[in-house]
Order: structure tokens, then C-alpha cells, then sequence
């Protein structure tokens, strides 16, 4: 039973096919012969009984009056008959009175009527008996044997035709029901493997195709709803984990409505997520911000510390360098006075001789003028000199233009005015260079008597500065006895501060060590506060992945 | 052109040959760019810096007149007469009075060469790419030390000054 329950639904359809065929072939192959072998038996025994009839009713004069002549020709007929095997006439003792073909086969029947032969059907033969009757009394006996073999020939044919149709209608209808159990189980397949396909959660596959409206169409439509119901639904999930929480979900049911529940839920999660890493983002920047304030403050409050600390070290080295100085500069203040003492008698010197040169420059610088004066004399005696020539050189011109008009006597003549143009030409040349010189010398001149009167000034000047660098040397003396004084003052006070300087420096060096624990304590808070601020914003990145409708 | 001897008298030399019949006695001076020769007959005088006073109404190349011992000569300019442009004037320049005739005339030189002698066969017919004013008073040329020496003809210069004076 339970390899029949495991079967498939077209094995199932075509065997109950089979089985009903079975059936059928079964009760025709049982009735069908049967009544097909009645049939013929009763033709034959009504062929018979007609042939026994006219044979007794022919053959009863002669069987009373036992004459037997020319009863050959009552069987004429008969004896055609091919199945008739032998025919046999008896008197009421069972004499032999007449017979056809071999009428000693004929078997002993008894007859029992005149009107309707005894028939009896052995295996191969058929018994025939009939009381021939002649005025209302029995007066012999009418015997045929008949051969059976046509008759059972028919009734095989008729066995065979039986089987033959039967398998036929067997295989036919098992082939049909076949047919149809596959047309039906296909659909029923084909959704099988979907549903396994579904089952497994692949909702990739096509639709079927629905083209019927009977039972298999109806469960093919309601495969094609729950697939696309079971799709959308997937794509809202899929929504759902890409973060998109603003889609609506379409489709009805108890399915559907779990997942907007669900929805719902992720869109409250998701927005109370985003209100607090917002939040914290916020607070974290704040703090962040406020930290890194905190780290710029204590870093430059260790460089403060820092640089204090060098400063004060630096000003501890300064006041042992100042105590130093101080003593040098007592000592060069003494040593200045001395030379200060020098200085002041050899300045007494020095403008005693300025005074000299100023003297002898006024003298150089009045000679000066006096000769540029006389050389811009000569300058006026060279221009009257020049005029000369030039008029010189118009008269030797005119004189030379007469010496030719007058001919050979004025050749002379013209000689002596060439001679005079050459003379005034070199006197031109000369009077030339003479100029040249004269400006020269002018220039010179000039150059001179202006840096006589700068040198005059600059000595005027000197001794000035000279007076003016004796005062000061008398200052200078006051002023270095102060600084002696001044520097001894110092000496000592810059002891006092090298010391306490020296306290400061050490004290600062614990301050700088505290500033830059408080430092690094900060800038370890910054780096946490940092990766705090960090995660935050990974936590809002990845809320953000989730949209959502906003709340009015 | 073949080198010619010139002897170089002016105000330096005088020539012992100046008489022969072989060479000519010019007056040669120089005024812009060119140099010019006179016969030196026709020179009166030389003058040296005198004041020009100038004509009204006359044409441009007539600068002014002068006063020549009592006589009013006109100043002709020729470097604007011959249509080469006005000279400029040099500080050592000198008024030749020349005179044909009964006409005088007077003419600025910017520097005079003197009274040379030129032999005869270097006097050449005048350069045919002269000014069409200048050409028509030019008698011939000469070379002195490789500078073109241009010899104007007195007679026709005076007597084209007029007649343009008088064409106006």
C-alpha cells in the first residue's frame, strides 16, 4: 500500500485505468463467446430441425408402405450439404430401410416426437432423431449425423475476434486514461516543483501559465497570487535591509501585516537611533571642541611654563654675566679716566693746529681770487686779440681778391695777403687754445677756491667739535666716577638676583613637569573623545542608511 | 673724370704759375653743403657780420638788403634760390659782395677757401642731377681734394634773379 500511495498521480490514473480495462476485457471475454456459441448452435439446430422436417414428411409414404425406391432422390438435396455427414432411415424396430453416405456412424437416440427432431451435440458430432409420423402414427425413424467442425471453426474465430477486440479495448482505453493523467498530473508537477522551489525561498522563477479554468487552472491562478504576494513581500524586505523604510506595503494579509508591523518598528528603531547618534555626535563635538581647547591652553601653558623656565635660566646666566661686566666696566672706568686725562692735552694740541690751517687757507683762498681775476683778463685780451685776426684775415682776403684783379702786378701783393690770412688762421689757433686754457684754469680755479672755503669751513668746524670734545671729555670723567660707583652697585645686586633667579629656575622646572603631565592627561582625553565623536558618526552613517518618513 | 691739379693758394699759398694762361684764378667758398666758385673779378668785397634787414613782399630766397658803403645791395640766399633747403647760419660767416656790371649783389659764405688757381682742363660741363635753378646759373664744375666745386655764372644769375623778381 504504501509503494501505491508513493506513486505518481498518472501512474495512479492509468493504473485504476488498467484495472477497470481488466474488467472489462474480463466480462467480455467471459459472456461475449458464450453467447456468440448459442447463437450459432441455435441456427444450427433451427437449420436442422427444417432439414429433419422435410425429410420426415417426404420419406413418410414410403417408410409406411416400405418402399424404398427412388428415396435417393429425397436426398438429393440434402446430400449437398457438406456438414451432413450421414443420413440414416430405420423402421419403428430399428431396421435399417434406407441411409446416405456413411449412415453407420449414426449412434443410436431415441426419438420421442414427430414433430420436433431430438437434438444432441457430442464433441464433434451432432445427433439428430425424428419420429417420421404417417396418418397420426409413428412408422419409422429419421437419423442424421452432422460434423461439427464448421461450427466449432466459427466459435474459435469468435473467441479470437472476443480477445482481440478486448485487448484492443484494454490497451486503448489504459493508453487514453494515460494520456489524460499526464495532461492532468503536468500542471500538477510543474506547481510541485515550484512550490519546492518556493519552499526553498527562490522566488525567481516565472509564473505559470494559466489556460484553463477548471480545477488545475484555479490552483495555477492561486500559485500565481501567492508567488507575487510572497515576491513583493520579499522586495520589502530587501527595502527594509537596504535601509529604505518608506515604502509602502501593498498587499492584504495576515503575512502583510506582520511585515508592517515589522516596518513600523524598524522606522521607530531607526528614528530613535538617529535622534540619539545626532545627539551624541553633538555632545561629543562639543566636547571634542572643548578639549581641544583645554590641549591649545595647557600646550601653551607648558610652553609658557617652558619658555619662562629657559628665560629664567637665561636671566640667571645674564645677571652672572652682568656681575661679570660689572667689575670689567669698573676697571675700564678707571682706565678711562686716566686716558680720558691724555686725551683732553692732546685735544688742547690738536686745536692749536686747526687754528693754523684756518689762518693759512683764508690766505690760499684770497690769492686764488685774485688770480682767477687776472686770468678772466686775459680772457677779455684773447677776445680782442681774436677780433684783431678776424679782421686781419677779412683785410688779407680783400687785399688778395685785388692782388688778382690787378694782374700780374698785384702777384706780390697777393703773396703777402696769403701770408697774412696764414698768420691770422694761427692766430685763431691760438687765441683757440689759449681760451681752452683760460677755462681750464678758471675751472680749476674755482674747484679750488670752493674747497679752500669747504676746508675753511670744515677747520671753523673742527674747532668747534674740538671745544665742543673737550667739554665732554670733563663730562665723561664725571659720568665714569658715577659708573664706578654705579657698576660696585650693580656687582652686588646682581649676586642677589643670580641666587633668586636660581630658586625660580628650580621651581619653574616642577611647574613645567606638572603642565606637561596635565598635557598629555588632555591630549589622551582628546584622542578618547576623538574616537568617541568618530563612532558616533559611523552610528549616524549607518542610521542614515534608513529613510524614513519624516513626522509632520 | 681725370685728376686735375689744383693749386691750392686761398689764404695759405700763391702759386708762382698763378699768371700762366694754363690755369684760372677762382674764388672758392663753401655754403651748406656745397661749395661754390666765382671768378674773383667779380667780387668787390668781403664782408664780416652785418645786419640784414629784410624786405617786405620779397620773395623768400631775397633775405634782406645791406648797406655797402653807402650802397643798398640786396642779400640773395642761395641755398633757398637753388631749392636745396635754408642754410643754417654760422657764427663766422662772411658777406661776399659780388658785382656784373652795374648790378651788386650779396651772398653769405660759410667759410671761405680763398682765390685758387684751377688748371683749365679740370673745369667739367655741370652735373646733370643739379637743381633745375641751379643748373641754369651753373657754368661748369671743377674737383678740389675730391669735393665737387660748383662755378657759377655771374651774369646769368643776376640776370635770372631779376627776372624772377620781376615774374614775381
Amino acid at each position: 500500500m504504501r509503494f501505491i500511495r508513493n506513486l505518481s498521480l498518472k501512474w495512479k490514473l492509468f493504473g485504476s485505468a488498467a484495472l477497470v480495462m481488466a474488467l472489462i476485457t474480463l466480462v467480455m471475454l467471459s459472456y461475449y463467446p458464450a453467447s456468440q456459441n448459442r447463437a450459432l448452435a441455435d441456427g444450427l439446430r433451427a437449420k436442422v430441425t427444417a432439414v429433419a422436417t422435410m425429410l420426415s414428411s417426404s420419406l413418410a409414404p414410403a417408410v409406411q408402405f416400405q418402399q424404398m425406391a427412388g428415396v435417393e432422390e429425397i436426398f438429393g438435396g440434402a446430400a449437398k450439404d457438406a456438414e451432413l455427414k450421414a443420413v440414416r432411415v430405420e423402421d419403428m424396430e430399428g431396421k435399417r430401410l434406407a441411409g446416405l453416405k456413411d449412415d453407420s456412424m449414426v449412434q443410436v437416440l431415441k426419438p420421442t416426437s414427430g414433430e420436433t427432431p431430438d437434438i444432441v451435440f457430442e464433441e464433434e458430432l451432432l445427433q439428430v432423431a425424428l419420429l417420421i409420423e404417417a396418418g397420426g402414427a409413428a412408422v419409422g425413424v429419421l437419423r442424421m449425423t452432422y460434423v461439427l467442425d464448421s461450427f466449432r471453426e466459427q466459435a474459435a474465430q469468435v473467441w479470437t475476434m472476443s480477445l482481440i477486440i478486448s485487448l484492443a479495448i484494454f490497451v486503448i482505453g489504459s493508453g487514453m486514461m494515460f494520456a489524460v493523467g499526464s495532461r492532468i498530473a503536468k500542471p500538477v508537477l510543474r506547481m510541485t516543483s515550484s512550490f519546492h522551489h518556493m519552499a526553498a525561498g527562490d522566488l525567481k522563477q516565472e509564473p505559470l501559465v494559466v489556460t484553463s479554468d477548471d480545477e488545475i487552472g484555479t490552483l495555477g491562478k492561486a500559485y500565481n497570487d501567492l508567488l507575487q504576494q510572497l515576491r513583493s513581500l520579499s522586495d520589502h524586505a530587501r527595502s527594509i535591509s537596504e535601509g529604505d523604510l518608506t515604502r509602502s506595503i501593498e498587499v492584504q494579509g495576515d503575512l502583510a501585516d506582520a511585515f508592517r508591523a515589522m516596518a513600523a518598528t524598524f522606522t521607530e528603531i531607526a528614528r530613535r537611533f538617529d535622534e540619539l547618534s545626532s545627539s551624541l555626535d553633538d555632545r561629543t563635538a562639543n566636547i571634542l571642541t572643548t578639549t581641544k581647547q583645554q590641549e591649545a591652553g595647557a600646550a601653551e601653558e607648558a610652553s609658557t611654563v617652558s619658555e619662562v623656565t629657559a628665560t629664567m635660566g637665561e636671566l640667571a646666566a645674564t645677571a652672572r654675566q652682568i656681575a661679570s661686566n660689572a667689575e670689567s666696566v669698573t676697571h675700564s672706568a678707571e682706565a678711562t679716566a686716566t686716558t680720558v686725562g691724555q686725551g683732553r692735552t692732546a685735544l688742547s694740541t690738536f686745536v692749536g693746529s686747526i687754528s693754523d690751517i684756518q689762518q693759512g687757507n683764508k690766505v690760499i683762498n684770497d690769492n686764488i681770487v685774485q688770480l682767477n681775476r687776472h686770468v678772466q683778463q686775459i680772457g677779455g685780451i684773447i677776445d680782442i686779440i681774436n677780433n684783431i685776426a678776424d679782421r686781419s684775415d677779412l683785410l688779407a682776403l680783400n687785399a688778395a681778391l685785388e692782388g688778382t684783379k690787378a694782374g700780374e702786378a698785384g702777384k706780390g701783393f697777393l703773396l703777402v695777403a696769403g701770408e697774412m690770412r696764414r698768420l691770422a688762421e694761427n692766430v685763431f689757433n691760438s687765441t683757440a687754445e689759449i681760451k681752452q686754457l683760460i677755462g681750464e684754469v678758471t675751472e680749476a680755479t674755482n674747484a679750488t677756491v670752493m674747497a679752500t672755503e669747504s676746508g675753511m669751513k670744515s677747520t671753523k668746524r673742527g674747532v668747534e667739535l674740538a671745544q665742543e670734545t673737550e667739554r665732554a671729555f670733563e663730562r665723561i670723567v664725571d659720568t665714569i666716577e658715577q659708573t664706578t660707583q654705579a657698576s660696585k652697585q650693580i656687582s652686588v645686586a646682581t649676586q642677589q638676583q643670580h641666587t633668586a633667579t636660581d630658586q625660580i629656575v628650580s621651581a619653574m622646572g616642577e611647574v613645567s613637569e606638572v603642565a606637561q603631565q596635565s598635557l598629555e592627561g588632555i591630549r589622551q582625553t582628546a584622542s578618547s573623545v576623538a574616537e568617541l565623536s568618530n563612532m558616533a558618526s559611523q552610528l549616524r552613517k549607518m542610521i542614515g542608511r534608513f529613510k524614513v518618513r519624516r513626522e509632520a | 673724370m681725370g685728376e686735375h691739379k689744383i693749386t691750392s693758394t686761398g689764404s695759405m699759398a700763391w702759386s708762382a704759375e698763378a699768371g700762366d694762361d694754363t690755369r684760372e684764378m677762382m674764388f672758392v667758398f663753401h655754403r651748406g653743403a656745397q661749395t661754390f666758385a666765382l671768378p674773383p673779378t667779380s667780387v668787390a668785397e668781403v664782408l664780416g657780420q652785418l645786419e640784414v634787414t629784410p624786405v617786405p613782399f620779397a620773395p623768400g630766397w631775397i633775405e634782406g638788403v645791406v648797406g655797402v658803403r653807402g650802397d643798398v645791395v640786396p642779400v640773395l640766399a642761395l641755398q633757398t634760390y637753388f631749392g636745396l633747403g635754408k642754410a643754417e647760419a654760422v657764427a663766422s660767416r662772411r658777406l661776399v659782395v659780388i658785382r656784373h656790371e652795374a648790378h651788386t649783389l650779396a651772398v653769405w659764405a660759410d667759410r671761405i677757401v680763398g682765390v685758387e688757381a684751377v688748371e683749365v682742363g679740370a673745369f667739367e660741363p655741370p652735373l646733370g642731377n643739379l637743381p633745375e635753378a641751379m643748373l641754369k646759373v651753373c657754368r661748369s664744375h671743377f674737383r678740389m681734394n675730391e669735393t665737387v666745386v660748383h662755378c657759377l655764372d655771374l651774369g646769368l644769375l643776376l640776370t635770372e634773379s631779376r627776372a624772377r623778381v620781376v615774374a614775381g
